[in-house]
């Protein structure tokens, strides 16, 4: 009566080879359990049918496998950049449905997608008891806030929706999301952990406001038209002199993703970061996910040492949770917009992560544009946002 | 009275009131100035906070920027000793092509990676492939001219931050890149003889300036382990010509060999057929002298006698010189049989040294032979050795003037035992040491002048100790004296 982990890495040039020696790993370590789940990260340029056949040559047929993309790989030894991270789980205690949804981009669908989602995990689940949904997005969606309002109207307001969105290494072209034999984009895969289970999830950025409040006076979706009555490219143009060449893609960028804007919100212990990835016709700001909690905004700044910072602080509470019991696996989100912080201290972090958790916790994990994660004031009841920019802790054990 | 006054209070109270209204409005408005005052405070503190955050912005900013920079080179220094290692440690062209990875590339900041050298025509021969999909690197080797190839290479250095250049558009629609770096790589001989191009397509990934301090670098790795392959190359290919030429030599020097045996063979069968064929007559010869000579045949005058002493002497003469050209012939060509027996060499210097003592002893030459009991014994024909004795010794006495001194010595080294026959003579030049064994070979010197000998002696004793599985030689300084040596294999106790 438990639940056992096995992880494998595969870094061979042939996706097919890289994913059938990563599984292959995990399954010897699961010493020929039943596996109930595949999690599958694996880098984007690996990231074709030939994966999922790897895995499922190796693991075996009609086993539910879920994952994403990203260009550099977390796994419990090191980050790799062209890899495939596979955590096989075996458990008599925790049950596992996973489904997908193609075409989650268009705004006015999303919401059915979401309960359509929903539907089909629930329809798999059984009679048993709901406590997680895990989800892996497409990291280009501009708003998925459609999606999560469908899963929550079918499993509940409050109920945990934890995750991440594919990246593609600040390119913003092209990643993957997996569901059994399909790779795919502009999609949504995602698994629905019932039965007996304990979970802890965290997330923290490490970026501080700077500078005087500003209001945000018109906007749709993540996008922000206005900020004080002014084109809200107006803000950082007075904070940081631009000429017109640092108005550029990808010049920007290096100002946007290391000043991000930061929502306040009422009673959170921090402020909800969103980079501005463009900059949109008449001065509008394009962001990293929606921003429509609150109007009031400020320009966020970080160092080395506060995103570090931010790193323990989520350990400390994933403990905290935890107490005393048996942490059986992790998964990491790390966003990628921390790499413009922290640099080669990006290792760094996960390392700190290992040695704060236990190094014989296994955990894979991806870096995202966004991370999916409940907010913690009571004001909020659990509820379940798209943040950016932070360093996201999943837990589970027995 | 009351009356009047209380109207005097009714008539004053609108005027209290709005005196107190007055006084609470003052209040209120001194109250509003106030907290319009602080608002004003609070919005200048903003203001400032705001143009402190400015402040603060900059420096972090100018921070950021020096550490992602020191960041990205410290990651690029690290990469670029790794592909050296990589590359110093091959010695074969293609083999430090493969060696330089994607992820080295990637690593360096860039997604894409071409290098390209000359072929035999001066043609791009593409030796290295990063990021580019087999139809892609296709289509470029499709469309890249030799001219325009040239045209890059001459250029030595090539960046696409250079915006003044008209080559940038050409390379970055033919490479189908973003930003690109491109760098020559030189070899001592010719000079530039093709290019690396590093590149992105990602407009969030630029080539900077710093970049072509790096890509310069790893150019001159690269073209440094180009150059050291190919100085191997030529190396082996030198061994290879070298190898060659002497394994050439030896087979002519095998087959001159073969045909100085074969010589040699036909010398030995001349020498042993004419040596046979002039023994019948010499003996005719010299038999009929001595009866001449016996005058039994008559008396004879004393002029003919005296010739026929000379024909008898010199018939002698000739008759030990065909013997040894018998023996030597015999020897050489392995028909000799050889009575080998264990024998100590004591013994056999021994009787040498008795059967010349008388010789020596006439002439004043002190004889002394010093070979121990102890020396092991060796297994060897007793007449054929006896007979190198004593031409060893009967030469020492030939070339030791009166009072002269002749020591004979032997020690056992390693599985042999040296004899050494060592005199005080008239030594030998080291040009005449060297050909002392030949066959006929006679020392040009005022003894040789006077004493007859027929040049067969050494060579004989030669052919003896070599049959013997031995050695001999002379060590030997004119007017010092010589020591001939020779070495035998002894018998293992």
């Amino acid at each position: 009566m438990a639940t056992f982990v096995g992880t494998g890495v595969g870094i061979e040039k042939n996706s097919f080879e890289a994913a059938r020696q990563a599984a292959l790993q995990a399954k010897i370590e699961l010493a020929q359990k039943r596996i109930d789940i595949g999690f599958v990260f694996a880098s984007n340029q690996l990231s074709n049918q030939s994966l999922l056949k790897g895995i499922r040559e190796t693991i075996g047929p009609y086993i539910p496998i879920v994952g994403a993309s990203s260009e550099k790989i977390i796994h419990t030894k090191n980050i790799e950049r062209n890899a495939v991270a596979v955590m096989l789980i075996s458990s008599d205690q925790i049950h596992f449905s996973a489904s997908h949804e193609l075409q989650v981009d268009q705004k006015e669908k999303q919401f059915n997608l979401g309960q359509q989602l929903a539907n089909n995990l629930l329809l798999d689940s059984k009679t048993l008891a709901r406590h997680l949904c895990i989800w892996f997005t497409d990291g280009l969606l501009p708003n998925q806030s459609g999606l999560t309002l469908g899963l929550q109207q079918r499993l509940g307001r409050s109920f945990p929706i934890i995750g991440g969105s594919s990246s593609d290494g600040l390119r913003f072209k092209k990643n993957f999301q997996f569901h059994n034999e399909d790779v795919f984009s502009n999609g949504i895969s995602a698994t629905l952990c019932g039965g007996k289970l304990n979970f802890a999830s965290a997330s923290h950025h490490g970026w501080k406001p700077l500078g005087k409040p500003h209001q945000i006076t018109f906007s749709i979706d993540n996008i922000i038209y206005e900020i004080d009555n002014e084109p809200a490219i107006n803000l950082y143009k007075n904070y940081f002199s631009m000429s017109p060449s640092d108005l550029k893609i990808p010049n920007f960028w290096t100002i946007a993703f290391r000043y991000p804007l930061g929502i306040y919100l009422n009673q959170e212990k921090q402020y909800l970061l969103r980079p501005v990835i463009e900059i949109g016709p008449n001065g509008s700001l394009i962001c990293q996910s929606n921003i429509s909690f609150n109007k009031e905004i400020r320009l966020m700044m970080a160092t080395r040492e506060s995103c570090l910072g931010a790193a323990d602080l989520t350990c400390l509470e994933i403990k905290e949770q935890f107490k005393n019991r048996q942490i059986n696996f992790c998964f990491i989100f790390q966003s990628l917009f921390r790499e413009k912080i922290l640099g080669r201290d990006m290792a760094k972090e996960i390392n700190l992560i290992r040695e704060n958790l236990g190094k014989n916790i296994p955990f894979i994990g991806l870096n995202t544009y966004t991370e999916q994660a409940p907010l913690r004031a009571l004001l909020y009841e659990g509820q379940s946002v798209s943040h950016c920019g932070t360093i996201s802790i999943l837990a589970i054990g027995e | 009275m009351f009356l009047s006054s209380t109207f005097n209070f009714l008539d004053l109270l609108p005027l209290i009131i709005i005196l107190i209204l007055g006084i609470v409005l003052f209040f209120k408005l001194e109250e509003l100035r106030k907290t319009k005052e602080s608002l004003m405070k609070l919005q200048k503190t903003l203001e400032e906070t705001d143009e402190q955050a400015k402040l603060i912005l900059k420096t972090d900013l100018e921070l950021n920027k020096t550490q992602e920079q020191l960041d990205k080179k410290i990651n690029s220094l690290y990469t670029l000793q790794k592909i050296s290692q990589e590359i110093a440690t091959t010695l074969d062209e293609n083999e430090i092509f493969s060696r330089i990875k994607d992820i080295h590339i990637l690593e360096l900041g860039f997604e894409r990676a071409i290098l390209f050298l000359d072929d035999l025509n001066k043609k791009p021969s593409l030796k290295l492939n990063i990021g580019y999909r087999p139809k892609e690197i296709e289509n470029i080797l499709d469309q890249i001219t030799i001219d325009f190839y040239q045209t890059i290479k001459t250029k030595n250095i090539i960046s696409s931050l250079d915006k003044n250049d008209s080559l940038i558009g050409p390379i970055l629609n033919l490479f189908n890149i973003n930003s690109f770096l491109i760098v020559g790589i030189t070899s001592k001989e010719k000079g530039v003889c093709g290019f690396i191009m590093v590149a992105n397509t990602s407009s969030n990934m630029t080539v900077n300036e710093g970049d072509q301090e790096l890509i310069t670098i790893l150019a001159s790795q690269i073209s440094q382990a180009l150059e050291n392959a190919h100085l191997f190359e030529q190396t082996w290919r030198n061994q290879q010509e070298l190898e060659k030429k002497v394994e050439e030599r030896t087979q002519e020097l095998s087959l001159a060999l073969e045909q100085i045996k074969e010589v040699s063979k036909r010398k030995t069968s001349f020498i042993s057929a004419v040596s046979h064929e002039l023994r019948t007559p010499l003996t005719s010869i010299k038999g009929y002298a001595s009866i001449l000579l016996t005058e039994k045949l008559g008396t004879i005058p004393e002029a003919i006698k005296e010739r026929l002493e000379r024909i008898n002497r010199h018939s002698d003469e000739l008759t030990a010189l065909v013997n040894d050209l018998l023996d030597l012939s015999r020897i050489e060509s392995g028909r000799v049989q050889m009575n080998l027996e264990t024998i100590n060499l004591k013994d056999i210097a021994d009787s040498s040294c008795e059967l010349l003592s008388h010789q020596a002893k006439e002439r004043g030459i002190d004889l002394r032979n010093l070979i121990g009991k102890n020396l092991s014994a060796v297994y060897v024909d007793r007449s054929q050795i006896s007979r190198v004795f004593i031409n060893l010794i009967g030469n020492a006495l030939k070339f030791t003037p009166k009072q002269g001194k002749i020591t004979l010595e032997a020690k056992e080294i390693s599985n042999n035992i040296e004899v050494n026959i060592a005199d005080t003579g008239i030594g030998i030049s080291e040009h005449d040491a060297k050909l002392i064994f030949d066959e006929f070979y006679r020392v040009d010197n005022s003894i040789n002048e006077t004493v007859k000998g027929t040049g067969l002696g050494l060579a004989l004793v030669k052919s003896i100790i070599e049959a013997h599985k031995g050695k001999i030689w002379v060590k030997s300084k004119v007017g010092s004296g010589s020591t001939f040596s020779f070495s035998l294999p002894f018998l293992k106790k």
